[in-house]
């Protein structure tokens, strides 16, 4: 502001004789202009409320570059009612096919009950958090009958990890409406990849997560392996934070796992909390999977720390030793003990490097072309402040756009995808495609050497950037979103969108879903 | 406007006092709760459902120093425009500068943690320039019998305004 454009003190010398009446007109220009500022700065304000909106309507397609999608980036098909549109309540699995497993979940508000510690407000599935752990062999038709007992919110399951049909995607006010209390829906998906996955809510997550609304899902192989290979105890440590007590499988006690000397023990690691969780061990451990899918040749790691994304799972191996236990830490404060029955690991401490999963293992075929994409597309998460539904704050941005400008990705089914994953802030962002799995080609550059690197979930860092690819094979409306809950509360959401895909639901509206 | 100017000044002085004792609370807080038992990781932290003694002086650090200061500091500036003199306003502009690049020290220390050590001492710097700036506008020791109301009389020297030091 240029000095003197300000009000000023009268000055003395330049003070009009007394009786004229600029003073008061003055006084009225500057009321006038006031009352036009504080206009202003209401209609501005206003001009953020975002009310009912559909994700058909976030932002535009984003710029792809460098791709040879036919019709080339916004060329139409984006909108609904576009001349073949597949709404998305139709894209399920074979509706006559009979399931192989079928499960009926019933989600509760209520008191968590903590084994070891004290019980907290939150949520239940069949009266306990986490919920039953959903067992399938891979190729089964798994059927899932959600039940919404008393949570008033309403609630959704998301499958996370598992590339389900997009109308089984479960996330309120994209893929259905919430279940309201009373309500009922039916999740139909093949589990396709063996593996280990969870399944959480999808309305206001960021809560209903947090508070224990959640279950694991283990796939294991159609073929199973040969015996050598066979762990001799294959166990789930579901980590979970309720109401500041860490806990694995829901209790405040560290597990015991009973194994002969010698004997391999596979730990499916499950990171259902809104940070990086920390795995390491002592003794020589495997990572054998990621996210759901085998690693290509994993050899010993010591000294290593492991991190696993929020939302992540990573699956371990650890030997017993000749005798006692050997100790695998899982997150901040717990540990799996491997060995004699009853005996207590002596505590490690924590590695300072960690095991960059970029070059870990072997290389072998992706099963597509990474270097030749249909689609580019940059996805940089940068932070700056401004007003989002009213409210005024720090807020993420997607390619320097906030919520609910954020591009869309539109993408033809069989495009193969790139997409530059770029964090402009500095905090982590556990950055989770739904529907998909990604292939991780590069960060900063580096291209990656070990085995096939595949993700749901992946932490990128501050500064940091990856490189990544997929291919559109599962039609549908995808989120792809920061798996901090909270920073997807403010704003880091955006959507893979199949072109012809719609949807018929909406965010907030009569059904109050909020997916984030 | 000296007035009002003077009390944005202090309050952003008093606010940087608070900003060191609210950290140093929490802190010592973590540090006895960890000794109790309790472990901090990543979880722990997005989570916001840990309570200790001292947790309340992150929080009061954080929205403190997120909007508390930065408001009242714009208010500076806005308000220096009807003091008189150049000091006052350029005062205040330093602070907003300052201030800016505290909360961004702030907000970037987590990724590059040796930022940290300059936001501890550019806190110290603002504390001074916002002492200057409040007593850079200080009702002058007034004349015997001269009205003290700090509002000077049509006509006479506004003598407390006169930027003080040049």
């Amino acid at each position: 502001m240029p000095a003197g454009a300000g009000p000023r003190p009268p000055n003395p010398a330049a003070q009009p004789p007394p009786g004229t009446r600029l003073g008061s007109g003055r006084r009225l220009v500057v009321a006038a202009a006031a009352v036009v500022a504080v206009a202003a700065v209401a209609y501005g304000w206003s001009g953020t409320l975002v009310g009912e909106y559909s994700v058909m309507d976030m932002g535009a397609p984003a710029a792809a570059h460098a791709g040879h999608a036919p019709g080339g980036p916004g060329a139409g098909g984006s909108g609904p009612g576009g001349a073949g549109a597949v709404d998305v309540i139709t894209l399920t699995a074979d509706p006559d096919r009979p399931a192989d497993v079928r499960v009926r979940l019933v989600a509760r508000a209520g008191r968590v009950d903590v084994a070891g510690g004290r019980p907290v407000d939150g949520y239940t599935v069949d009266g306990a958090s986490p919920g039953p752990t959903i067992r399938a062999r891979q190729g089964d038709l798994v059927e899932v009958e959600l039940v919404n007992a008393s949570v008033a919110g309403g609630t959704t399951l998301h499958w996370h990890g598992i590339d389900v049909p997009g109308a089984a995607d479960g996330v309120a006010g994209v893929t259905q409406d919430a279940v309201p209390v009373g309500g009922r829906y039916v999740y139909r998906f093949v589990a396709r990849d063996a593996g280990t996955f969870w399944y959480h809510s999808h309305q206001v997550s960021h809560e209903q997560v947090r508070r224990g609304l959640l279950g694991a899902v283990v796939v294991t192989p159609r073929e199973p392996a040969h015996r050598e290979d066979r762990p001799a105890a294959d166990v789930l440590a579901v980590l979970h934070l309720y109401g500041g007590q860490h806990t694995v499988d829901g209790s405040v006690r560290d597990p015991h796992v009973a194994a002969a000397p010698g004997s391999a023990v596979r730990v499916r690691v499950v990171n259902t909390d809104q940070g990086t969780a920390a795995v390491w061990s002592d003794a020589p451990l495997r990572v054998v999977a990621t996210d759901g899918r085998d690693v290509h040749a994993p050899t010993d790691v010591t000294g290593r720390t492991v991190l696993v994304p929020a939302g992540g799972r990573v699956d371990v191996t650890v030997r017993a030793p000749a005798e006692g236990a050997a100790g695998v830490h899982v997150g901040g404060a717990r540990v799996v003990h491997v060995g004699a029955p009853g005996a207590t690991a002596p505590r490690a401490p924590q590695p300072r490097e960690s095991l960059d999963l970029l070059a870990y293992g072997a290389p072998a075929p992706l099963g597509f072309d990474p270097q030749a994409p249909d689609r580019r597309y940059d996805y940089a998460v940068g932070r700056r402040p401004g007003v989002v539904d009213g409210r005024p704050g720090l807020y993420w941005t997607v390619n320097g756009r906030m919520f609910p400008h954020v591009p869309a990705f539109e993408v033809d089914e069989g495009d193969v995808v790139r997409v530059h994953l770029a964090n402009r802030t500095s905090a982590v962002h556990p950055m989770h495609l739904h529907g998909h799995h990604v292939v991780v080609l590069a960060r900063d550059g580096v291209p990656a050497s070990g085995s096939p690197w595949w993700v749901d979930s992946l932490d990128v860092r501050p500064g940091e950037s990856y490189d990544v690819a997929f291919v559109a094979d599962n039609p549908g409306i995808w989120m792809d979103h920061c798996h901090t809950l909270a920073h997807a509360v403010e704003g880091l959401v955006a959507h893979v969108m199949y072109r012809g895909v719609t949807t018929p639901f909406t965010v907030h509206g009569e059904a109050a879903n909020q997916p984030e | 406007m000296r007035k009002a100017y003077a009390v944005l000044a202090w309050i952003i002085a008093g606010a940087v006092v608070v900003q060191a004792a609210a950290i140093a609370f929490g802190l010592s807080g973590l540090i006895s709760w960890v000794q109790d038992g309790g472990v901090l990781d990543k979880a722990v932290l997005e989570s916001g459902e840990v309570s200790f003694a001292g947790v309340l002086g992150f929080v009061v650090h954080s929205l403190n120093g997120q909007f508390l200061i930065p408001l009242v500091t714009l208010a500076l500036l806005g308000v220096s425009f009807g003091v008189r003199g150049r000091r006052p306003r350029v005062l205040a502009a330093v602070l907003v500068v300052l201030v800016a690049a505290q909360v961004t020290l702030g907000l970037t220390a987590p990724a590059a943690p040796y930022l940290g050590i300059l936001h501890g001492a550019n806190a110290l710097a603002i504390l001074l320039v916002a002492v200057a700036a409040a007593r850079l506008v200080r009702p002058a020791r007034a004349p015997a019998g001269a009205a003290t109301t700090g509002v000077p009389a049509a006509g006479s020297a506004p003598r407390a305004e006169q930027p003080r030091g040049t």
